[in-house]
């Protein structure tokens, strides 16, 4: 496969517009207000109105419904709103290509529940930044969508060929040695200028060993481990022929304990009864 | 690019501060105010509460007067700090606010602070979110750790109850009670062995103990004496061999108890022992006495003087025996008195040997002296040493073994500078290593006293310990079972 091919295919896959970009960069903006995001968003009233569905879903469990996009930011945060614009894009952009062997709305779950794994093994095993794991979560898997979306026949083939030898897909890519879905998300968010936490998450995941000792390896591992927990618990489908292993230095650098594990597999279950609203994006 | 570099200084700033704040919080409340101060410089804060979350039960800490929000209210927020665990700008009005700060450690909500703000001018920007994300990480990690060392300090507490309880028991015993390391170091000891202060020489033998205890690893008891005072000691093995408890109690008390049981016991035996003994002469002197009041006409001259021969007899052997009571009695008053004078103490022992001829003849023991030609002078009470004599021949008759082919009593003399030794042999039945001090006490009789096969008071060795005693000799014993004994004491010569 011609990778330089490849590069300009991608040049004509959807872009976050400027609505979504604005919402993605005052995230991580400190002088960012929420008066600043409201203003922008009002001019996609079916955006906004999306977003605070999301809001005043089960998911985030609020007192009472927002009606205003101000509100929701200040009551769920900008990061959280931020991970609420990007699941409506990605769902409505990445989830829903043509393909002959994989459920897309199994494969969009697996996304949601690996991004609230995420969010959730960050918080309980105390790694602060936990909206960050959320979009790491929803985007890991973002290169097979760019696989699926370009090149569908090589979409299906691997994942034939992992459902019938039960490896991986990521062993398959490995094995027909074809640019791995790893490489493809990194092109993706690289084009898309995207903060490189999310990128190194989605092109490193299979390999944590790679990122080891730097600052990034705890989002790496806590995204392993969501992925091998999704897998092990079937919420959802990534076209893989069978579950990963999960590495022990994972569990080790993460300091998790069986108390700890058993912990964070209560909350994911009662927390994934609760993503019915992802999934109607 | 200006713009970031000054958040984030802002925001290092403002994490310095909250970490100084909560540097002296020392419990829930400090830390709510700590939130609250360092908050309020960002927009004002007019009042707050903060509740704690412990088993599924909301406990407020701490109430601000004017707080507008009562418990129904509350119940909303505290469902979404328990559902969300991050930081919340919740709009109840167009201008008022409730800002929600749970303190969350890995996954669990520990307390929150909710602070109403009447009105937020500034605006709500994303360097709130993160500034305070980190105040519910931090406050959170800050709480877990007051309340692990509440939990440290309490169990401490505990401790120290348990300890003050367990010493005031230990205190209460009537035993002295200490323990040791492997080391031989005391790790404690109780009021009772500061009370029984022991010496050097004890607390030596404590130690030995101690360290004996963990090579035979297994507890140990002893009994021992230091200056007269007795004392017990008991071991037991503590806590995975690695100390060892020891019980020490005086019980010379006990021991002089003891004794005294058993010199009642003792006098008891010597009773039923002495009647014995009396009536025997008395039957006999009445018996003939008797017989020659019945039949005085009948009887032949020679029959009546054997007759009135063995009444004499048994009078003097009654005699005998009412000394050596009279003695005996004079001893416990410690009423001895001596008569010393020179005499030739050759001719006092044949006379001795003579005085229990009636016995070896009975008993058919061969006594054989060996004895110098010549007088010897001895300066003592001639009276108590011929008793002396007597009654360690009679002795060595009575005690002789029937076994042998030939019992014999050797009685010897030797003179050695001012002093002379007398010793009486036997190759009778000998005497324990572990009896020869107790024959010299008081009613004390090898044989089981009430059987009768020797007779006696068991009084005689008692006697002559005391007799030579007061002469400042000793009576010395070399004996063992079969190889018959020797008593043998010394004299002083009389001065030329």
């Amino acid at each position: 496969m011609d990778l330089k091919k490849t590069i300009q295919e991608i040049e004509n896959l959807p872009s976050p517009d400027f609505i979504l970009q604005k919402i993605v960069d005052t995230a991580n903006n400190p002088e960012a207000s929420a008066k600043d995001l409201n203003e922008v968003a009002s001019k996609d009233p079916g955006f906004v109105a999306k977003i605070l569905k999301l809001a005043n879903s089960a998911y985030y469990g609020l007192p009472r419904n927002v009606t205003k996009l101000t509100e929701a930011i200040m009551i769920l945060g900008f990061k959280t709103v931020r991970n609420m614009a990007m699941s409506i894009f990605t769902g409505k952009e990445f989830f829903r290509f043509e393909t002959k062997n994989l459920d897309m709305k199994e494969f969009w779950k697996h996304a949601v529940v690996v991004a609230t794994v995420g969010e959730l093994t960050a918080e309980i095993i105390g790694y602060s930044n936990k909206e960050e794991l959320f979009m790491c979560g929803l985007l890991h898997d973002i290169g097979k969508s760019v696989q699926g979306v370009l090149f569908p026949n090589l979409f299906d083939s691997i994942i034939s060929v992992a459902r019938a030898k039960k490896i991986s897909y990521y062993q398959t890519e490995q094995r027909l040695e074809i640019p791995t879905h790893e490489i493809f998300a990194e092109l993706l968010l690289e084009k898309w200028n995207f903060p490189e936490l999310v990128m190194i998450t989605a092109s490193r995941h299979h390999r944590p060993q790679a990122i080891q000792n730097s600052i990034y390896s705890d989002p790496v591992n806590i995204i392993t481990l969501s992925t091998f927990i999704a897998e092990r618990m079937r919420l959802g489908d990534n076209g893989s022929g069978r579950p990963i292993e999960l590495p022990k230095y994972c569990w080790d650098e993460l300091g998790l304990t069986p108390v700890i594990f058993d912990e964070l597999l209560d909350s994911v279950e009662k927390k994934v009864e609760k993503i019915e609203e992802f999934m109607n994006i | 690019m200006e713009e970031t570099s000054n958040s984030i200084n802002r925001f290092l700033i403002t994490i310095a501060s909250f970490a100084r704040e909560l540097n002296t919080a020392k419990n829930t409340v400090d830390i709510s105010k700590a939130i609250e101060k360092v908050m309020g410089r960002f927009f004002p804060i007019d009042s707050s509460l903060t509740a704690m979350y412990k088993d599924d039960e909301w406990q407020v800490v701490r109430l601000d007067d004017g707080f507008p929000l009562d418990e129904t209210d509350m119940e909303n927020y505290y469902s979404l700090a328990l559902e969300r665990k991050s930081p919340s700008f919740f709009p109840l009005n167009d201008s008022d606010y409730l800002v929600i700060l749970p303190s969350v450690k890995s996954g669990r909500l520990l307390s929150t602070f909710f602070g109403y703000v009447g009105e937020n001018e500034k605006g709500f920007t994303q360097e709130f979110e993160t500034m305070f994300g980190f105040f519910s990480f931090y406050s959170g990690i800050v709480l877990e750790n007051q309340g692990l060392l509440n939990e440290v300090k309490d169990s401490a507490k505990v401790q120290e109850r348990l300890r003050v309880y367990f010493e005031m028991m230990l205190n209460s015993l009537d035993e002295g009670i200490c323990v040791l390391d492997s080391s031989g170091g005391f790790v404690f000891k109780n009021k009772k062995y500061h009370e029984i202060d022991p010496g050097d020489a004890v607390v030596e033998q404590i130690k030995r103990i101690s360290a004996e205890t963990f090579t035979q690893d297994t507890g140990q008891a002893v009994e021992m004496e230091f200056d007269e005072v007795f004392y017990s000691f008991n071991s037991v093995i503590l806590t995975d061999d690695e100390q060892v408890l020891l019980r020490i109690e005086d019980i010379t008390n006990t021991k002089e108890l003891e004794r005294m049981k058993k010199i009642d016991q003792m006098k008891t035996e010597f009773i039923a022992n002495i009647s014995h003994e009396l009536r025997t002469p008395l039957s006999a002197i009445k018996a003939y006495s008797e017989t020659i009041e019945d039949s005085i006409e009948s009887l032949d001259p020679d029959t009546l003087k054997e007759f009135m021969g063995t009444i004499i007899d048994q009078s003097d052997h009654l005699t005998f025996l009412l000394d050596q009571l009279l003695d005996f009695s004079r001893m416990e008053r410690r009423d001895l008195k001596l008569e010393k004078s020179d005499f030739n103490i050759i001719e006092l022992i044949k006379k001795a040997k003579e005085s229990n001829k009636e016995k070896y003849e009975q008993y058919s023991v061969r006594i054989d002296l060996d004895l110098p030609e010549e007088a010897i002078m001895v300066n003592a009470d001639e009276k108590r040493i011929k008793q002396v004599l007597i009654n360690l021949i009679s002795n060595a008759v009575k005690y002789s073994n029937k076994e042998m082919d030939e019992e014999k009593v050797f009685v010897s003399l030797e003179t050695e500078g001012d002093e002379v030794t007398i010793a009486v042999k036997d190759n009778g039945v000998g005497i324990e290593e572990s009896e020869h001090d107790k024959i010299f006490n008081k009613f004390y009789r090898i044989d089981s006293s009430l059987t009768y096969e020797v007779e006696g008071t068991g009084l005689g060795l008692s006697i002559c310990r005391e007799i030579i005693h007061e002469h400042g000799k000793e009576i010395t014993l070399e004996s063992s079972p079969g190889e018959g004994s020797v008593f043998s004491f010394k004299l002083d010569k009389a001065k030329d």
